[in-house]
């Protein structure tokens, strides 16, 4: 049951997805980035995800709601909360109202991977190969 | 003086001269990393044929002396937790008797105190692979930090999985240390506490154990660490000697000797520290510890020979001691050659600003 | 002009009563969320040092240097702000953003466990156990910060001039009520915090540039300021960048000169007058060139009622600012002009790269702390001839209170400008000490290789009697030859000046 886990990156500045998505799916995941969070939000609303991630600080909406939603409609779903803007308020409130981990803003894309690695084993799932075999 | 049941070596002005530069290295080693300096003196003296154990309880109460000197400065800076200290160690102490009585029972059992070849061997052999396992671990472990780190990021100071692990026992009940500002469960203590002596009183290397745990296990602050670790290793060093004279192991006259070349070593070592970069002293101390290692690996066979568990000429134990020997000083003396060329840099460079600077103010 | 710092512990509360006591005192309110976000624009991870509290507060070596620009950065942030005149800070550590600058304002903001969980229960939609955890988490992080970041306990009320509990007062009726205190003559700044402000703000902007700079933004600096003096301290091993430090510098406005000094160490020099043609200072000298250290020049002149006579004759020019009452001696303090031979001093110093800046602080001992920056490694404190004015037995008394008051606080090794050359000079004293412990060293290797068959019989016996001798043998000789060979090997180091 090897199936590749789904994840969605939500951040307002688009190279974050940008760059994000190539260094993710290289390790085997399926992923879909949003930059508008209403989109990502209707998305949501369609499909679970296995593992979301998402900026804390956007226009409209806050990474915070867009964790509260997905936690409200699948609680199984791993939350990695991603921000320059972070304070120890934030990351409190995030990880206390279930978010996975949470990430400062620098972080290179392995950091990610480490933590994502980290999800999908929560999940069940193998984890991330240390190899990545195409 | 072999009627000594094979304990002691005779010393001649050439072995003596190499205790003191073994002192001195280890000396300039331990004032380096802040611990240590044993994973380096003890190995050298077993390769001049001091049986293991009496290696170590000579080296325990160099420690002994050592450290009292040390902790005197740090008491001053306040930097001790004393609730800390005094509940590690008695712990400690507990694991100390352990090992001592277990290496001289290896050391009166194995291979029969005047039976046919090695006396000491088995104890040699365990003390040894003690050695090889404990340190290969911790000099493996500094080098992939000292990589790792070197690259742009790595926030996240090192914390190996066994640290992480007993951080996470939240098992009551709980003790708090004012100075440290921290809470820690008892059990956790009692099992850091137990393996620091453990190890001190095995092959006088409990630091390397010690320090890591209270950073990465307790959260205790670095300066702290340190600190509490001096004292620590003070009192483990007095109750590791006085255990060990008391089995008769103390080879007075390896104390002295050590005494006369580490006590100057610390001074440079320390010294080191002040302008040698993080990074750098972890590369340099890790690799010195993996060649510690490897050295010892080579005397193996040598051992394995004595206990009859291999077939070997006997003929080829002194072309491992030689290597095993050649291997020691190598790294000892290419750690410390670093270090010295580091602060030699460092003291040129400060010259020549303070030219620069006079010469602008004056002119 | 003022300055009013509110510390605000309680989660919720405290930010509404510095809004309202600004509204009050019609100043600006100025917020920790308003320094963040500069901050975050500037370009400084605030995330990541924020980030580093939640996984344990450990700092490492790069957000070490990152925590040096914040810092600056905040200081230069609240000082650009309070030129502009007066102005309400508040956040977690307004209090410490200000070292050694007097008559600030601060206030801590506290409130009961009950009100900050219904009120974090209520704003967070969190139900009262997560809610109480998030409590404990968030407390427990904001104690990691001061501490990482100034190196205080965040609740040491001595810290404060007021603390407010929200618990009994109403919010509203609480900023009244510090509006009656906020103009009291005590918390108006004087002339002589106002240069304080000002030589914080120049060393700030100018750890700002130093920061923003590529060329150096990798180091870790230490800057003072001191009326457009720049004293920019490094450590050795970043002397590489050291040349580019005055050309970073160079634009910075208000900038008379810009001395750079490497730094193994720092030693803290406390005296109420300075003579550069003293004895104490070649010996400070003298030390400080024997470890790499810089010098830093903190002048002491009395507070309080003490300091009448000797302000009255010094400065009898002086303006006093408005509301010029009991509590504001100080401002007759002209540091510029009388400066007890401060500058002439961190001149001399700097001639010979051992400057690590100057400054004058009026205070009582107690306050004296509040002005030395705690994150600075000192190695050394040396304390000089200070209360001068006052007769020798109560001198004698106060400066030996003041070096206890100073070890104990700093945890640093405290001494007096009279026992510096003994203790770190190599004297004539020392030099018998060596010579007579080098004879006793001697003595005991001698005996013990030329006995050698001996003294291993005697560790090596097999009666339990003997064996306890041994081991009691063992404990008293090994610390004694430590003790002897140690302090030989000392003295022979400071002999040769390799410390």
């Amino acid at each position: 049951m090897n199936r590749p886990l789904s994840v969605l990156i939500l951040d307002d500045e688009p190279i974050v997805g940008k760059r994000l998505k190539p260094a993710v799916e290289k390790v085997g995941f399926e992923v879909e980035t949003f930059e508008d969070p209403a989109q990502a939000l209707r998305r949501l609303g369609e499909r679970d995800f296995d593992i979301v991630v998402t900026d804390v600080r956007m226009e409209e909406v806050s990474g915070i709601q867009v964790l509260e939603h997905v936690l409200s409609r699948s609680r199984r779903t791993k939350v990695i909360i991603i921000t320059g803007y972070a304070t120890v308020e934030v990351a409190r409130e995030a990880l206390v109202k279930g978010a996975f981990e949470f990430l400062a803003k620098p972080f290179k894309p392995s950091d990610l991977r480490a933590v994502m690695d980290r999800a999908a084993r929560a999940l069940g799932h193998p984890g991330i190969p240390k190899t990545p075999e195409e | 003086m072999d009627l000594f049941l094979g304990r002691f070596v005779t010393i001649d002005a050439g072995s003596a001269l190499q205790v003191v530069v073994l002192g001195f290295i280890g000396g300039i080693l331990s004032g380096f990393i802040g611990s240590g300096g044993a994973f380096f003196m003890t190995p050298g003296m077993m390769n001049l044929g001091v049986p293991g154990v009496v290696a170590v309880g000579s080296n325990i109460a160099h420690k002994f002396g050592k450290a009292m000197m040390g902790s005197r400065r740090h008491k001053e800076l306040g930097n001790v937790d004393r609730r800390l200290a005094a509940f590690l160690i008695l712990t400690s102490f507990v694991g100390i008797r352990l090992a001592v009585w277990v290496n001289s029972l290896m050391f009166e059992g194995g291979g029969g105190e005047h039976g046919e070849g090695g006396s000491s061997a088995l104890s040699n052999l365990y003390i040894s692979l003690v050695f090889i396992g404990i340190l290969a671990f911790v000099g493996a472990s500094m080098l992939k930090d000292a990589l790792t780190t070197r690259g742009e990021g790595a926030d996240q100071a090192p914390s190996p999985r066994m640290a992480r692990l007993l951080a996470r026992v939240h098992a009551p009940p709980y003790v708090n240390f004012p100075v440290a500002d921290v809470r820690v469960s008892l059990w956790v203590l009692l099992i850091v506490g137990l393996a620091t002596g453990y190890m001190a009183g095995t092959i006088g290397v409990g630091g390397f154990i010690g320090v890591p745990a209270m950073i990465y296990v307790f959260g205790v602050p670095t300066s702290v660490a340190a600190g509490t670790e001096l004292y620590l290793a003070m009192y483990m060093g007095a109750f590791g000697a006085i255990n060990y004279a008391f089995q008769g192991f103390v080879d007075l006259r390896m104390t002295l000797l050590l005494y006369l070349g580490s006590l100057v070593g610390v001074y440079v070592g320390v010294y080191g520290t002040k302008v040698v970069r993080e990074v750098v002293i972890r590369l340099v101390t890790g690799t010195v510890i993996l060649l510690c290692v490897f050295s010892r690996a080579i005397a193996l066979p040598a051992y394995l020979r004595e206990l009859g568990l291999v077939n070997l000429d006997p003929g080829w134990d002194p072309v491992c001691n030689l290597a095993s020997k050649a291997f020691l000083f190598l790294a000892g003396i290419a750690g410390c050659a670093l270090i010295l060329v580091h602060v030699f840099r460092a003291y040129r460079q400060r010259r020549r600003i303070e030219a620069t600077l006079v010469g602008t103010a004056s002119g | 002009m003022q300055i009013i710092c509110i510390s605000r512990g309680t989660l919720r509360g405290g930010k509404e009563l510095a809004e309202g006591l600004a509204h009050r005192l019609g100043v600006p309110c100025l917020g920790r969320e308003d320094l963040i976000e500069a901050a975050f624009r500037d370009g400084i991870q605030v995330g990541k040092l924020e980030t580093a509290m939640v996984k344990g507060g450990r700092l490492s070596e790069r957000l070490a240097i990152e925590k040096e620009h914040y810092l600056a950065f905040s200081t230069a942030f609240l000082c650009d702000r309070a030129r502009e005149g007066s102005l309400v800070y508040h956040g977690r550590t307004g209090h410490l953003l200000l070292p050694g600058v007097e008559h600030l304002l601060r206030i801590r903001v506290v409130a009961d466990p009950e009100f900050r969980l219904r009120a974090v229960m209520r704003d967070l939609g969190i139900p009262r156990e997560k809610a109480r955890r998030y409590i404990e988490d968030v407390d427990e992080d904001r104690r990691r910060w001061v501490h990482a970041m100034y190196g205080v306990s965040w609740e040491d009320a001595a810290q404060y001039d007021l603390i407010v509990n929200l618990h009994a007062f109403n919010i509203e009726n609480a900023a009244a009520a510090l509006t009656g205190v906020a103009q009291l003559p005590d918390f108006q700044m004087s002339p002589a915090s106002l240069k304080a402000l000002d030589d914080l703000h120049l060393a700030a902007r100018a750890r700002v540039l130093l920061a923003r700079d590529d060329r150096t933004r990798a180091a870790s600096f230490k800057v003072t300021g001191s009326s457009g003096v720049l004293t920019v301290t490094y450590l050795p091993h970043s002397a590489a960048v050291a040349p580019a430090i005055p050309k970073v510098l160079e634009a910075l406005e208000g900038v008379r000169e810009v001395r750079a000094t490497m730094a193994a160490t720092n030693i803290l020099w406390i005296e109420e007058a300075f003579d550069p043609a003293s004895e104490s200072f070649r010996h400070v000298v003298e030390v400080a060139s024997k470890w790499g250290a810089a010098v830093e020049l903190l002048r002491l002149c009395p507070a309080g009622a003490d300091a009448d006579e000797v302000a009255a004759a010094s400065a009898p020019a002086a303006t006093p600012p408005r509301g010029a009452a009991g509590g504001i001696e100080e401002d007759v303090e002209e540091p510029v002009v009388v400066d007890g031979g401060l500058s002439a001093t961190a001149d001399a110093l700097a001639s010979v790269g051992r400057s690590g800046g100057a400054r004058t602080v009026c205070a009582s001992s107690d306050r004296l702390i509040e002005a030395i920056d705690r994150t600075v490694p000192y190695s050394l404190v040396v304390v000089g001839d200070v209360y001068l004015s006052k007769g020798h037995a109560a001198r004698v008394r106060l400066v030996r209170e003041l070096m206890g008051f100073l070890g104990e606080r700093l945890k640093v090794p405290t001494v007096g400008i009279e026992d510096l050359k003994s203790r770190y000079l190599f004297g004539r004293a020392d030099l018998v000490r060596m010579v007579g412990f080098l004879a006793l060293v001697v003595l005991v290797f001698a005996v013990v290789f030329t006995n050698q068959e001996a003294v291993l019989r005697f560790f090596a016996a097999e009666e339990t009697w003997a064996r306890v001798l041994a081991a009691a043998a063992a404990f008293v000789i090994i610390p004694v030859v430590a003790y002897l060979y140690g302090t030989v090997a000392s003295l022979w180091l400071k002999w040769i000046r390799m410390e």
